[in-house]
Parts: C-alpha cells; structure tokens; sequence
C-alpha cells in the first residue's frame, strides 16, 4: 500500500532530518515507528501528510489507490487525505469558529466527491457521528463545540481518532497519540485504533514509548535513528527497546 | 488645501435646509425650527473634517464638502419588498422608514405590544442634552425628516423583536437620509431592537444616522445594528447609549455593505452596575472602507463593558478602529475588555487598530488588545490534512474568524441572517479568486 524508497527531507531551508528512509506497508499490517526524541518521526509522518513546512530533497513515496501506485509526493495535503491518508496530529490545531460537526461533514464530503460517492446530508451525518462516538466513548457535547478549542489534552487526541473513525482512512498514521494520555483514555484510544484495524487498511503508530503497544500489538515495529531505519522486527523488537533502551539499537546497529 | 483642519461644506446643504423649514411639512413648532437652524449653524462652523483631524485620520470625508445628494420621495416600497428581504421576520414589530420618511402601510404593529410609539417632529425632547464634537450629528440634526421616539414602559418585557428599517428604495440620483432614532427603555424593562440601515438600489446614497439609547435602572436590551448599504454609499452613525443603575446592554455593531462607513458608538455608564456588551463585525473588500470608533465612559463604580470588534479585509478594502475605554474619577471597580482583531485575506488590504485606556482609579481591571493578521498556516494545513481543499478551507477558517463574534448573539434568527449576509460577502470574494 505503502512504498517509500530512500525519502530524504528537511524543514524549508533548514538541515536534512530524514535521511534515507525505505518503508513497506501493506494492507491490513498495523506498524509502529519507534525512535529517540530528535530521530525524525514527526518529520515523516508531517512529510507523507504534506505539510507545508517541509521539503523532500529526495527519494519516492508511492501509496496505492485502486491497486495503482500514485505518486504521494506529488498531491496536495488534501489530495492525500482524499486519497485516504491520515494523520494524527501530535499536537492537533485548535480552530476557533468552526464547529467539530461542520469541520467533520466537510472533510467527509469533500472525501466522497473526490472518491466519486455523493455527499450525505446533515441528518445521516449525525446518525453516522453518533456511532463513532460511542467507538471511542465521547459524548455528543463535543459535536457542538469549536474543533479542539479548550480541549484538555485527552480530550484532543480523542477528537482525532473521532476524524480518524469518520473518515476511515486506508493509512492512518498516529503521531504520538498515546503522548498526554491518562490511562483510562489512552485504553480508549487504543481500544478505538484496534476496532478501526480492518484488512483493507493500515495503521502507523510513530511513538517514544511503548505505552500504546502494551494495547496495540504491532505487526512490524522500526526503530528511527537519526533520520535512518536502524532496525526492524516483531513485536518483540518493542519489548527490547523498551527494557535495553535506544542506546542498546544503536550499539547492535 | 490638505493642511486644513476643515472644509466649508457647499452651498447645498443650507438649500436643503431652506426647503425644510419652508415646507415644514410635518407642522413644526418654531421651537424645533430653531434647534434646526442651531444644529445648521454648528455644522456650518464646524465644517467637513479633513484627515488632519485625529479623530478622521483613517477616514477622508471631504469630497462630502462638495458632493450634492439630496433627499427623494418615498416610493417603490410595498410590503412584498419587504417580505422579500431575507432579514424581515414575521412576528417582528416593524417601523419602515423609506428615504427617511415613517410609512404607516409598511409598519407592522402587534396590537397588544407595549411599545409607545410617537414622531420626534411633535416630541419635545428629540433635541439631544449634550451636544458631541461631530458635524455630521449637527447635520443630521439640521436636516432629518422624520424620526420615531419608541418607548418601552417600566417593567415591560417585549416578547417579539422591534425591528426599525431604513431604506434607501431603487434610485440613480444620489440620494440622502438622516435617519434619526431614539429608543427608551423603563426601569426593568427588556426589549430586542434591530436597526437595518439598507439600500435596495445600486445607486448612490448618503445615509447619516443617529441613535439614542436611554437605559433606566434595571433596564436590559440587546441592540443589533446592520448597515447593509450598496458599494456606492456612504454610512456615517452615531450611536449614544447611555446606561443607568444595573441596567444592561447587547449590542451588535454589523457592517458588511457601504463604500464608506463610519460609526462612533459611545456609551456611558452612568449608574452603578451597569455593564455594556459591545460586540462588532466589519467585513470589507474591493476599495470599501470602515471605521469604528468606540467610546466607554465608566462613570459610577462597579460597571463593566466588554468589547469585541472583528473585521475581515479583503483585495484593497481599508479598515480603523479607535475604541477609547475612559474609567472616571471615583468609578472603583471598573472593569472593562476590549478587544479587536482583522483578518486580511490579501495583501493590499490594511487595518488600522487603536485601542486606548484612560484611567483615573487604581482599583480597577482593564485590557485591550489589537490583532492585524492573516489566516493561521496550521489551521489551514490541519483542515486540508482532512481532504478540505484550500479554497474551501480558507473560507471555513474565514467564517469561523467571524463567528467567534456573532456566536455571542442568542438570537439564532438573526444570527442566521448576518451569516446569510457574509454568505454573499465570501461568495464575491471567491468568484474573483
């Protein structure tokens, strides 16, 4: 589903953070992305987004839509999520003004336009939040409230599962989701993550801890190092960074 | 020329006053001849204010020295223009004013509403007590045809929204109005009035209004004024509140319509307890320009006024806003917010904002804060993360920006309409892009 050969990239005008990344994913695989504070993880999951604020300098990212490989790099930020790409925002945006629900329909119409399916009205719209909802135990008072405006921590990472669960992308990628999570809502989430896992999709957990994979168990976990994939392997491969440390891959790298 | 303070305004307006006092068609009393002539008098001496005046900095009025509009006859209005208009409701009590003149076929009165209605032509208290710095209050005083006093007795709460239209009918000549208000409010009593200021032509026109607000003690009302004129007019307000003990006031300041608006708003705080919500909307584009000045005077203690003025500029559009928040010797326990921000949708546009405090107490809690700016780069990047594309995520953010003021009304009616009205602003702004 995924393919990403040799991805380099940087902020705009600033030092190359990634620096050759080969990645695989395919359809129905749950991947964790692991990785010291500085290793690059926000930079690719911001770069396979299409985030303005950085550039690639090199390498190819294809993403399958209909069994054809596309060019991601070539999309837009929204073509990408049209294109069922997803990310999870580490730090999601607070947009004063505009409505979870009204941010929600749009995203989700402007989706089916671009995959050719017609737009749904307001009243199968709600019917349709209020099972998600309940997916990731939000009560409906946040449906009214200003997207992530004077929402606690929590409350913000759940409204991104929300989206995530709305918009059923075919790659979700989570950017330290489980960061800022109380235990009771990080089960939650991760119970949420786990039910919205099908065949046909794929999820790519980017984290620093292992607190989400003691409820998610990964497929294939990476370790990121200084803009490199230094390792791979199974769960197990979690584990061990978990009890021996970064310093452990770097020394068996 | 431009080093003048003042222009001597053209020989016209003493015409148009001339004809007035010669037709008195309304059977003045001498004594309201006079106080014409007097207001006559002082704006002749006070003259068009150029930009060299502080207050008109952002503001050029002095082609209104020259420029000739003069008052039309009402006609071409029907009560299905009306219900036509997508901001006329049924149910409200509604006063139509057509080229400034009261049209009893077009007013809309509930029988049982306790609204006292009486013309300013025979009250004998239209004259304003204080007299402000403003040449244009001077000119509307001179030249105003017809003006309503709508009083809500002490302790009566209006169920149904008053709503007070302005019209400017479908003309090409230049056309004037001096639309001429005044609104009392009893003790305890709880009134929604709604101003429209609207021009249902493109023609050009001149509409110079001004509006009393008395508030007794206890009294509450929520205000909304909308200027919704045509890209070829000229919106000069004044509006003067003034608040007596625990009395309340809701106002919602709209301008989304005229080549040029100007509004001074003034409110005192006169009895204690007292608290003012001042809430405003400006959205401009091509060459239209706004500017809004507000005026707080805190003169008794424990009074509060909040304030918040948005504006959305776009391609050349030009935006001012000047509040001054006074707090007065002795006034303890003030406390007073005010807040203005711009959003520029393009590069040409430009706002201008001067918040400013004067304070003479220590005990008291003010802020103001000003923002110009564009729309945020990681809002826009998060919507369009989600498959919004950017025209549409720039025009979700946009009116998001403004209904972070119009969330603050509770009448969802006309919350409803001021966003229709927005509707058409973004529509034209977006067939250009």
């Amino acid at each position: 589903m995924l393919k990403i050969r040799d991805l380099k990239a940087r902020v705009v005008d600033g030092p190359e953070i990634l620096k050759g990344i080969d990645l695989d994913v395919k359809a129905g695989e749950i991947h964790a992305l692991m990785g010291p504070n500085g290793s690059g993880k926000s930079t690719l999951s911001r770069v396979l987004a299409g985030h303005p604020d950085y550039e690639v300098t090199g390498g190819t990212v294809e993403f399958e839509v209909d069994r054809e490989p596309q060019n991601l790099l070539a999309m837009e930020a929204h073509e990408r999520a049209c294109a069922g790409v997803f990310l999870a925002f580490q730090y999601p945006v607070e947009v004063a003004g505009v409505s979870n629900t009204v941010f929600l329909r749009a995203a989700f119409n402007a989706i089916c336009k671009a995959q050719g399916a017609a737009p749904i009205d307001a009243f199968d719209f709600r019917e349709l939040l209020a099972e998600k909802l309940e997916l990731i135990g939000m009560d409906a008072s946040y449906l009214e409230r200003p997207v992530n405006l004077d929402f606690s921590g929590g409350e913000k990472k759940r409204n991104e599962i929300l989206q995530m669960a709305v918009l059923a992308p075919r790659l979700a990628i989570l950017d330290e989701t489980d960061s800022g999570l109380d235990v009771d809502s990080l089960r939650i989430v991760s119970e949420g993550v786990k039910k919205l896992s099908t065949p046909d999709n794929a999820t790519l957990m980017i984290t620093h801890y292992q607190r989400m994979l003691q409820h998610i168990t990964p497929d294939i976990v990476h370790v990121l190092m200084d803009g490199r994939i230094v390792k791979t392997g199974d769960h197990t491969l979690a584990e061990a960074v978990e009890t021996r440390g970064y310093d452990w891959v770097r020394e068996a790298a | 020329m431009k080093r003048l303070r003042a222009i001597p305004p053209a020989r016209h307006y003493g015409e148009q006053l001339d004809a007035l006092l010669a037709q008195n068609s309304a059977g003045e009393t001498s004594a309201l001849q006079k106080q014409r002539q007097t207001a006559y008098d002082r704006f002749m001496a006070q003259g068009i204010p150029t930009r060299r005046v502080e207050a008109w900095k952002y503001t050029d009025v002095t082609r209104l020295a020259e420029e000739v509009f003069r008052p039309v006859d009402p006609a071409g209005i029907t009560p299905q223009t009306l219900a036509d208009l997508p901001y006329c409701h049924d149910g409200d009590e509604r006063l139509v004013f057509v080229e400034g003149i009261l049209q009893p076929d077009l007013t809309q009165r509930p029988d049982t509403s306790p609204l006292k209605l009486s013309s300013l032509s025979s009250a004998s208290e239209s004259a304003p007590q204080e007299v402000p710095d403003n040449p244009f209050v001077a000119l509307n005083g001179a030249l105003w045809r017809d003006g309503s006093m709508l009083d809500i007795p002490a302790n009566q709460k209006l169920d149904h929204r008053v709503h007070v239209l302005f019209l400017h009918a479908a003309h090409s000549d230049p056309s004037v109005i001096h639309p001429r208000l005044h609104v009392r409010l009893g003790a305890h009593a709880e009134a929604r009035v709604v101003v429209t200021y609207a021009a249902l032509g493109d023609g050009p026109c001149l509409n110079n209004a001004v509006l009393d607000v008395d508030l007794a003690e206890g009294a509450q009302l929520s205000l909304v004024q909308a200027q919704v004129l045509n890209e070829q007019s000229t919106h000069l307000g004044f509006t003067r509140i003034t608040q007596g003990r625990d009395s309340h006031v809701a106002s919602m300041d709209f301008h989304a319509g005229s080549a040029l608006a100007r509004h001074d708003l003034t409110v005192a705080l006169d009895g204690e307890g007292a608290s003012a919500t001042l809430n405003g909307l400006y959205a401009v584009r091509d060459r239209q320009h706004v500017d809004c000045h507000t005026g707080i005077e805190h003169r008794q203690p424990n009074c509060s006024s909040r304030q918040l003025y948005k504006g959305i500029l776009n391609d050349r559009a030009t935006a001012a806003f000047d509040g001054l928040v006074r707090v007065h010797p002795g006034a303890s326990g003030s406390d007073g917010e005010q807040v203005n921000r711009n959003l520029l949708l393009s590069n040409d546009c430009q706002a201008n904002a001067k918040p400013r405090l004067e304070i003479a107490n220590d005990d008291v809690r003010c802020t103001h804060g000003a923002t110009v700016g564009q729309l945020n780069d990681q809002e826009l990047f998060y919507l369009e993360s989600r498959g919004i594309d950017p025209a549409a995520a720039r025009d979700m953010l946009s009116r998001g920006f403004a209904e972070e003021v119009l969330y603050r009304m509770d009448d969802k009616a006309l919350h409803a309409d001021l966003h229709a009205i927005l509707d058409s602003f973004f529509e034209a702004s977006n067939e250009r892009d």
